[in-house]
């Protein structure tokens, strides 16, 4: 009977670690493997060079922004999804669902329209066309793609180790001229002023390249001592080597389900932040709309982390 | 491994690299984080790997307000003789299952660029010590260089021991420092490992131990006396005046709030 010492619980050791390592090492390579990119039919045509151009990337990658962006894209149709190779790799993924667990993207314009406006007639013959209703865009949208910008909901749980190889596989792909990530840090990593239990709690970590224009936003800088990780974390390192700008927008979580205060800030300081980097394709008092919204869907899923898109 | 300098290219040319292994209590980790802070290193690059979990602050040092801290970057010792110094701090660990690839792309990395020497910080679990340690405060060293082993000796580091360090080499093989020492050793550089035997805890008096070590070994910082150490008939006591950086203020958590 395994007795852990209560003291020293949170500190495995060595001989612990080198078992989980062992233990690891079949799997490795997935940490190397970029996720799976598919793109529909309509977004494949805006692209050039295998990439897409956008003003802006927009990544929630918590329950709080997957629910608050989520009135964005309610009637739209997805640009793509990304899932993981395991999944890609799948039986039967030849239109992912939402249970699925992928992420799931949108091309939104500044007005906050998808862009997709109408549908073509399908192909004869074509079971895949019958089953995503292709669309197809104006010729003139390749030149106003530069305005428009790219919501992906990240809504599962990702382990921590791909989340480096993840965010290098989307902006490969991705050409945005500002990346932010809205994410979460626990509670219990938190260093700094406030009572995260008491107190709504936001902070940015802005990327260099990013620094200039985000910084007249008024929202606080993450303070000395914390470390943010995960997809937020991946973001600004990929972008600071690059000298792209990014910026990780990070909730400090105490409780499982936000509060109004919480959201609401949160709603404020993604309207602040994306305005600063000129996409206006969300509205202040929609998203206010959509805290109060959120609040109940995520009371309601309490037990459940995420919300499927 | 891929190395993005801020400014320009850097020279490695000839030059030594002192980093931490994410070992027990992280205190080569620390050491560093005191080597940086009280040396005030200029951050040139950082490195990039799958292989290494993200992470991303900000203000970890005094002398750097404003800027990134992330996994893997490097600092430079402007005028360190004979020569060039270089800081790799590591602030997270190796992914699960990626120790061995981190190790070898970091060797092949250090090779490539033409590193003449590396020093490893790090610490080995102290309820591993022997009976003749148990009473003593030692930093031990591990290499395999001869000439690097004698001036160890010199300056009052003891070697550890072989038969404890093949039980450990072969016990914790998949993690360092034994990934590094390794894969260092495949590309034909032998590093110098310098090792304080430490528990779970506050480790800031074991990353100042350490810290000394390096001080003692590579000459960075100059002696002061200690404070209030005076006596009557016999010199202070000399200590190196390191700087403990500001991201060290909440190392046990935010402070305590009032209950009522």
């Amino acid at each position: 009977m395994d007795m852990s010492d209560p003291l020293t619980a949170d500190f495995p050791t060595r001989n612990a670690d080198q078992d989980e390592e062992l233990a690891a090492l079949p799997d490795a390579a997935l940490v190397h493997q970029r996720p799976a990119i598919f793109w529909s039919s309509a977004a494949t045509a805006c692209m050039e060079g295998g990439k897409i151009s956008v003003q802006q990337l927009v990544i929630a990658s918590n329950a709080a922004a997957c629910q608050l962006l989520r009135h964005c894209c309610m009637t739209q149709q997805a640009a793509g999804v990304i899932m993981l190779p395991e999944q890609a790799q799948g039986p039967g993924i030849a239109l992912p669902s939402p249970a699925d667990k992928v992420c799931f993207m949108y091309l939104l314009d500044n007005s906050g329209a998808a862009l997709q406006p109408t549908a073509s007639p399908l192909k004869e013959g074509s079971s895949l066309a019958a089953s995503t209703g292709r669309l197809n865009l104006n010729a003139s949208l390749p030149a106003s793609q530069q305005t428009c910008s790219l919501l992906v909901f990240c809504q599962l749980p990702m382990q921590p180790e791909r989340t480096t190889i993840w965010m290098q596989g989307l902006l490969h792909v991705v050409q945005a001229q500002h990346v932010l990530v809205v994410a979460s840090l626990p509670a219990f990593s938190y260093r700094g002023p406030g009572d995260p239990s008491q107190d709504a709690l936001h902070y940015v970590v802005h990327s260099s390249a990013a620094k200039q224009r985000s910084q007249s936003c008024g929202i606080p800088s993450l303070p000395s001592g914390s470390l943010i990780t995960g997809l937020a974390a991946a973001a600004v390192q990929y972008s600071e080597a690059r000298r792209l700008s990014a910026t990780a927008l990070v909730g400090i979580e105490a409780r499982p389900v936000p509060d109004m205060a919480s959201l609401r800030q949160l709603a404020d300081y993604i309207e602040k932040l994306l305005k600063a980097h000129g996409s206006s394709f969300i509205q202040a008092d929609s998203l206010m709309t959509a805290a109060k919204q959120a609040e109940k869907a995520l009371s309601a899923a309490a037990s459940n982390s995420f919300m499927y898109v | 491994m891929q190395f993005f300098p801020h400014d320009g290219a850097c020279d490695f040319q000839g030059a030594t690299l002192l980093m931490p292994c994410v070992a027990s209590a992280n205190v080569g980790q620390l050491a560093v984080d005191l080597i940086i802070a009280t040396l005030q290193l200029p951050c040139v690059g950082q490195l990039e790997t799958t292989s290494i979990l993200p992470c991303a602050g900000l203000d970890a040092f005094d002398h750097q307000p404003g800027q990134l801290a992330l996994s893997l970057q490097l600092f430079e010792h402007h005028g360190q003789q004979p020569k060039p110094l270089y800081v790799l701090q590591q602030r997270a660990p190796a992914a699960k299952g990626c120790q061995q690839q981190y190790a070898q792309a970091l060797a092949h990395w250090v090779s490539d660029s033409g590193f003449d020497e590396v020093i490893l910080a790090t610490s080995i679990d102290a309820t591993l010590k022997r009976d003749r340690q148990i009473f003593t405060h030692s930093i031990n060293f591990i290499s395999a260089d001869t000439d690097k082993a004698h001036q160890c000796r010199e300056l009052g580091f003891e070697q550890l021991e072989a038969g404890l360090m093949a039980d450990l080499a072969q016990q914790q093989a998949l993690l360092p420092p034994w990934t590094l020492i390794e894969a260092l050793s495949q590309q034909n550089i032998t590093p110098l490992c310098l090792v304080a035997f430490a528990s779970e805890g506050n480790n800031a008096p074991d990353a100042v131990h350490v810290a000394d070590a390096v001080n003692r070994y590579l000459k960075l910082v100059g002696s002061q006396p200690k404070p209030g150490s005076q006596v009557a008939d016999g010199p202070p006591a000399m200590h190196v005046p390191w700087l403990p950086p500001m991201s060290w203020q909440c190392l046990f958590g935010s402070a305590a709030r009032a209950v009522y």
